[in-house]
């Protein structure tokens, strides 16, 4: 029995899509994709090995980075060839199923969640920006600014070793609250200009610098859902608070079109029309 | 036009932004195997992404959008335009009625 189950195989589900999808976008990434077509839903699959994904092996395997990299880009590049001509709902990593008929039950039983959501997201695109801070770019521009502490900078050229030493340290308190404060307010302005477009926003956890490989500190991590005859605005818009803040310590960095990975849970992502 | 000068999000992200996505969004629906990928370690293998956490955003002192109304006022709108338009009908029918008598 299991020899035979090991012949068929499993079901790893990419995305489903309303339209006929155009496999021929991803044949060269995934291995014979192909569709299985129920109840109006098309659901992107291909075969993959029980020897990699049944439940054991995939645990052991989802510690291994460089397999997860592999399959990861595999996901995320199926999931982008067919969304170039289709609207879809990409699914998280590794949603495998046994048979096909297993798949189909659960179209059946999602149906309408499924069809609800292609339609919410019909015509929009996933971009995301996220939004970095150069702390000693920021400080430098302040301290260029900032009478308060021009003053002060003043004070302990003329001061006595000991005071200098305890104005020092006044500065830096100082610098740091009015770093703060600048960081909040372009954070802010930067915030309210990018959700000016969009019809869905959601806002995500910040990555730590193991994972970001950069410098400087992650200060937003946002995702927009934005319908595909405003993606240019969006982007204007992108250009106009990059411009405004760059020289300011400010990185601004802003990829898509994604598939609509953050607004496909409905307690999670939301989207509301207008 | 700003968007030709867009690269596609597969060549103008990291790896890290694929993996933020793939294995921590998308829709979630139970499938034959059952693996829940929190309960990996992922420490080892710079995922930390998983576990990253707005306290971070808290110790920062950076939280602006968590005071941030857009969501709920913009569900707020749209309430009391229904309301208005329910308001607008009952008035219409008084007066219809009013006109009748």
């Amino acid at each position: 029995m299991n020899t035979k189950k090991a012949k068929e195989g499993l079901i790893y589900l990419y995305c489903i899509t309303d339209k006929v999808p155009k496999l021929k976008e991803i044949e060269n990434l995934v291995d014979k994709p192909y569709f299985i077509y129920h109840q109006s839903l098309y659901a992107i699959v291909n075969k993959v090995k029980e020897s990699e994904f049944d439940e054991e092996n995939l645990k052991r395997n989802l510690a291994d980075l460089e397999w997860i990299k592999a399959k990861a880009s595999i996901h995320e590049k199926a999931i982008e060839g067919i969304m170039k001509d289709a609207c879809v709902i990409p699914f998280k990593f590794a949603t495998i199923f046994n048979t096909e008929d297993n798949l189909k039950a659960m179209l059946s039983q999602h149906l309408k969640e499924f069809k609800a959501l292609l339609i919410k997201l019909e015509d929009k695109e996933e971009w995301g920006v996220k939004i970095y801070c150069n702390s000693e770019k920021l400080k430098e521009n302040l301290m260029q600014e900032d009478e308060q502490l021009l003053n002060i900078d003043k004070e302990i050229n003329s001061s006595a070793p000991g005071k200098a030493y305890l104005l020092k340290k006044k500065k830096e308190e100082l610098l740091n609250i009015a770093a703060n404060k600048k960081l909040n307010e372009y954070g802010q302005v930067s915030f309210d200009r990018l959700k000016e477009k969009p019809t869905g926003v959601r806002i995500n956890k910040l990555l730590p610098k193991e994972v970001t490989e950069r410098n400087d500190e992650m200060i937003l991590n946002s995702a927009f859902l934005i319908n595909k005859d405003k993606v240019g605005d969006f982007l204007n818009i992108v250009e106009d608070i990059r411009a405004k803040y760059t020289d300011k310590g400010l990185f601004f960095d802003c990829t898509g079109p994604w598939p609509p990975y953050n607004f496909c849970n409905p307690k999670k992502g939301k989207i509301h029309n207008g | 036009m700003a968007q030709d000068k867009m690269v596609h999000a597969i060549e103008a992200t990291n790896l890290a932004d694929i993996l933020e996505r793939v294995l921590d969004k998308g829709i979630v629906i139970a499938g034959d195997i059952k693996i829940q990928l929190a309960d990996i370690d992922l420490l080892n293998i710079k995922i930390r992404l998983l576990v990253a956490s707005v306290d971070k955003a808290m110790e920062m002192g950076i939280n602006w959008w968590q005071q941030d109304s857009y969501l709920s006022t913009k569900a707020k709108e749209t309430e009391i335009e229904k309301e208005n338009i329910a308001l607008k009908k009952r008035l219409d029918r008084l007066e219809e009625k009013i006109k009748a008598k």
